[in-house]
């Protein structure tokens, strides 16, 4: 194997080279200080409702406000005598018998704001709810701790498109969703010469210039990387059709490959359940539960388990009361999960949600979700949370 | 006495959208300052977007209907929303009045709102646009009671017994003085001139008498019983207003690195001229200072002028609202949908790996309809028919080109001196000709107007395009 590995190197090495303008070439770190550690983030997009996922099946609160949604007592998982699991999600039970997951309670913000747009720019910024930020916690952890470093594969998402979350204010991201057909849109050989030619007259006297020159030669490396490495391991395990287990199943290769990336980003949409909640909810639910299984299995096989942790939010909770069209409206706080090899508190975090009161009909939150960032950040990326998130908050004794 | 082509371009670039070929060639031979004349000239032959009718039906009945109606009428909106986005693109790309749209575009994003009520983002675009280049004490004002406003930044919740301060800040910090120069008393006394200032469900404004506080207030060292037309006009007595606008105007239009001596010569002159905006810009483009070299190729294209840009040089249309919002939303910029109240990015933050890799893909893609191979995010309810959409636009953006005028401009020409011209035309910098000889060997083997195309497209997908 450390031919193979050697060779690697030589080849990202190589391509690096040729491409990247002569005048950065040097410039800068080679990379982040990396730890090994991964962070595996996934996102629900449009509101998952947490109550149908991990029911409060004892309390009639939770009944009476959903005549026709509620799951019935004998329908759950349980999990503990408060909490238990939506019954498409058997996957989940298991990895919660053996440890590897956490669930925390009533994460939320305050100032909670309704709308799909506002309140993911709020999870993906880290801002309070009056605030605009235009980078995000993700893309000034790259910042922060890659500050130099002409690699954008060091948080990848995989999407066609960057998210806010994973824009720093100097690094982007990289957004992959295939690796192979983004390495052929950089092979293309009026790519080259348009390099060659930048190459024989670099630097410009424009910034701007060459920033974009720079850009695309980081990318054409990182190209060449993440190529190398999709082809190292091919998993064999049934992860759910659909792109989100594509996804999970292009991290997992990519993690087993070795690849020196520190965050990875994947989401699963359609949470936004307004109308006939239940069967939509559930095939997405079956999807993550299948899927996260599935993941979770790949690294433990490989090893690599206990280097990767994994964080699942949704932008909002739903209302707790059903509306007329047997679905739910948009909430406020809601679950945060985690999941991994090395978890300090597995099991359920804190006691689940208080529904005898609510703020105007909703969850009220009593974790701030940049909490469980600044945790993440200090314990497991181990960079320096309060830069990043610009504010101190109280981490979690997550670990 | 005719301009250089350069100044002609880098005014039609940041007064308009840029210009095709046959357009530069005959405003050469003209004097700049006929140009500039043209340009203001042109700007009075507008007329209003007219959406066809689409009208959100009031709160009450919307809370009346069935979901099946109530999902009809949301898509019904994304259509019209869609629809005026087009019509809005079209007009900006194709109309006469350039200056205009290029300046309702910066009022877009500065005046922000974001709105699902496709009458009422109608009703907001056609303000900025009617009071682009009149006086910006009268924009001010119309914006203020703009139905997209009010329901945007809250007022409808602004009520004596509870005011609501969120349009009072943000009129404050992102549309007049800027932060630094009010306190939060004076926001929380401006919101209480603002308490009653509504709209009707039909978009009418309304002042609603029982709910304004009629007390005293004392707003940025002044006392008395403000209304908020009072308050308006207590901001514009500011000269720091002036400045504030002068300033960002400058960023857009000449340099985002700002000259301060020169913007506070203009803020001056802005604020005796009473806010009136043509004096401004007519004062900004006929200057010297407009024309330096350091001024000329400096700024990305944002998304939308760079999808413009792409219209006006090439005579190009969408023939269908998919595709153009399809790029609009690749590149991270749709028309009528900014991100939040602070508006868009700006500058090196349209670029990254991803849209920056696209850039340089589209215009084969618009140009040989070749695939793009990309998808926007998803939409939160994961719309199973929107995906679909997305599939099919993989095969086709619908963008259709009149190559005429171009094509009989330059095929007398022989190719090395076509080379030239289209990268003196298509580039604001770097324009030495030798410099893209090499391009000649990455077109195809015969066919001159076939090799003009590909031409035209390779040096369209370089960084050098992205400037203007």
């Amino acid at each position: 194997m450390n031919n193979r590995r050697d060779f690697l190197k030589l080849s990202a090495l190589a391509s690096a080279s040729v491409l990247m303008p002569g005048f950065l070439q040097g410039l800068g770190k080679d990379s982040l200080d990396y730890t090994g550690k991964k962070l595996v983030i996934v996102q629900l997009s449009g509101g998952n409702d947490g109550l149908n996922s991990f029911v409060p099946y004892r309390n009639d609160a939770y009944y009476k406000a959903r005549p026709s949604l509620a799951i019935p007592a004998r329908e759950v998982l349980t999990l503990n005598d408060e909490l238990g699991l939506n019954p498409v999600m058997p996957e989940l039970k298991a990895l919660y018998e053996e440890g590897q997951l956490c669930i925390i309670n009533n994460v939320g913000y305050p100032n909670p704001d309704r709308s799909h747009f506002r309140s993911m720019d709020i999870w993906h910024t880290a801002s309070n709810s009056d605030e605009y930020w235009q980078s995000g916690w993700l893309g000034r952890y790259l910042d922060n701790s890659c500050a130099g470093c002409a690699k954008p594969h060091q948080v990848l998402e995989l999407d066609d498109t960057l998210s806010l979350a994973v824009k720093g204010e100097q690094l982007k991201a990289l957004a992959v969703r295939d690796p192979n057909r983004l390495y052929r849109q950089t092979r293309d050989p009026f790519l080259a010469a348009m390099m060659e030619a930048y190459n024989s007259h670099a630097p410009s006297a424009q910034d701007e210039l060459d920033y974009m020159y720079k850009t695309i030669a980081e990318t054409t490396s990182s190209a060449a990387y993440l190529h190398e490495h999709a082809r190292v391991y091919t998993s064999r395990l049934d992860y759910p059709q659909g792109p989100f287990g594509r996804q999970l199943k292009t991290v997992a290769e990519l993690i087993c490959a070795g690849m020196e990336t520190s965050v990875y980003y994947v989401s699963l949409t359609g949470f936004d359940t307004h109308v006939r909640q239940k069967p939509q909810q559930e095939r997405l639910l079956k999807q993550y539960s299948q899927g996260m299984a599935t993941f979770i299995r790949d690294l433990r096989q490989n090893d690599r388990l206990n280097e990767t942790l994994i964080m699942t939010f949704s932008e909002f909770g739903r209302r707790v009361s059903e509306n007329a069209s047997g679905g739910t409206d948009h909430g406020k706080a809601n679950q945060v999960l985690l999941m991994g090899g090395q978890l300090g508190k597995p099991g359920v975090f804190n006691p689940a949600p208080n529904l005898a009161q609510l703020d105007e009909g909703d969850l009220p939150f009593e974790i701030d979700f940049r909490q469980i960032y600044a945790s993440l950040l200090h314990h497991w990326l181990e960079a320096n949370d309060e830069l990043i998130l610009k504010r101190t908050f109280k981490r979690l004794d997550l670990f | 006495m005719p301009t250089p082509q350069s100044h002609v371009q880098h005014l039609y670039l940041q007064a308009g959208f840029g210009i095709d070929l046959p357009g530069l060639r005959a405003h050469m031979q003209k004097s700049p300052s006929q140009l500039i004349e043209d340009l203001f000239d042109d700007a009075r032959f507008w007329h209003s977007l007219e959406v066809p009718n689409f009208e959100m039906p009031d709160l009450m009945t919307i809370r009346q209907m069935k979901e099946e109606e109530r999902r009809e009428m949301q898509q019904q909106a994304r259509r019209a929303l869609g629809t005026l986005n087009l019509a809005w693109l079209n007009q900006m790309a194709s109309g006469r009045a350039r200056l205009r749209e290029k300046m309702a575009l910066f009022w877009h994003d500065h005046f922000v709102t974001r709105h699902q009520h496709a009458y009422a983002a109608q009703l907001q675009v056609n303000t900025l646009r009617e009071h682009a280049l009149g006086k910006f004490g009268t924009l001010l004002s119309r914006v203020a009671k703009d139905p997209a406003m009010l329901r945007f930044l809250n007022n409808q919740q602004n009520h004596k017994a509870h005011p609501n301060e969120n349009f009072a800040r943000e009129l404050l910090e992102l549309f007049t003085l800027g932060r630094g120069y009010y306190t939060e008393q004076d926001i929380q006394q401006a919101a209480r001139a603002f308490t009653g200032w509504s709209s009707l469900p039909n978009g009418e404004f309304v002042f609603r008498p029982r709910w304004h506080d009629y007390g005293t207030k004392t707003f940025l060292g002044r006392r008395g019983n403000f209304d908020g037309d009072d308050i308006l006009h207590i901001i514009l007595e500011q000269e720091r207003t002036a400045s504030f606008i002068t300033r960002k105007l400058y960023r857009f239009f000449v340099n985002p690195d700002v000259d301060k001596e020169v913007v506070s010569n203009w803020a001056k002159e802005f604020y005796e001229s009473d806010y009136d905006l043509s004096t401004l810009m007519r004062r900004m483009l006929s200057s010297d200072h407009f024309f330096e070299a350091r001024h000329i190729g400096t700024r990305i294209k944002s998304p939308i002028e760079y999808l413009l840009n792409l219209m006006c040089m090439l005579n190009m249309r969408f023939e269908q609202e998919e595709g153009a919002i399809m790029l609009q939303r690749l590149l991270g910029q749709v028309l009528l949908q900014p991100p939040s109240v602070a508006g868009w990015p700006q500058e090196r933050a349209w670029i990254d790996s991803n849209s920056m890799m696209l850039r340089l893909k589209i215009p084969q893609a618009l140009i040989f309809s070749s695939g793009l191979e990309v998808q926007p995010k998803a939409a939160f309810a994961g719309n199973e028919d929107a995906i679909r959409a997305g599939r099919e636009m993989k095969r086709r953006l619908g963008a259709k080109i009149d190559w005429q005028p171009l094509l009989s401009e330059l095929r007398g020409l022989e190719e090395e001196q076509i080379l030239a011209s289209l990268a003196s035309w298509l580039y604001q910098l770097n324009t030495d000709p030798a410099s893209y000889q090499w391009m000649r060997q990455h077109l195809p083997p015969s066919g001159k107007d076939e090799r003009i195309k590909w031409m035209c497209m390779r040096l369209m997908g370089t960084p050098e395009f992205q400037l203007m």
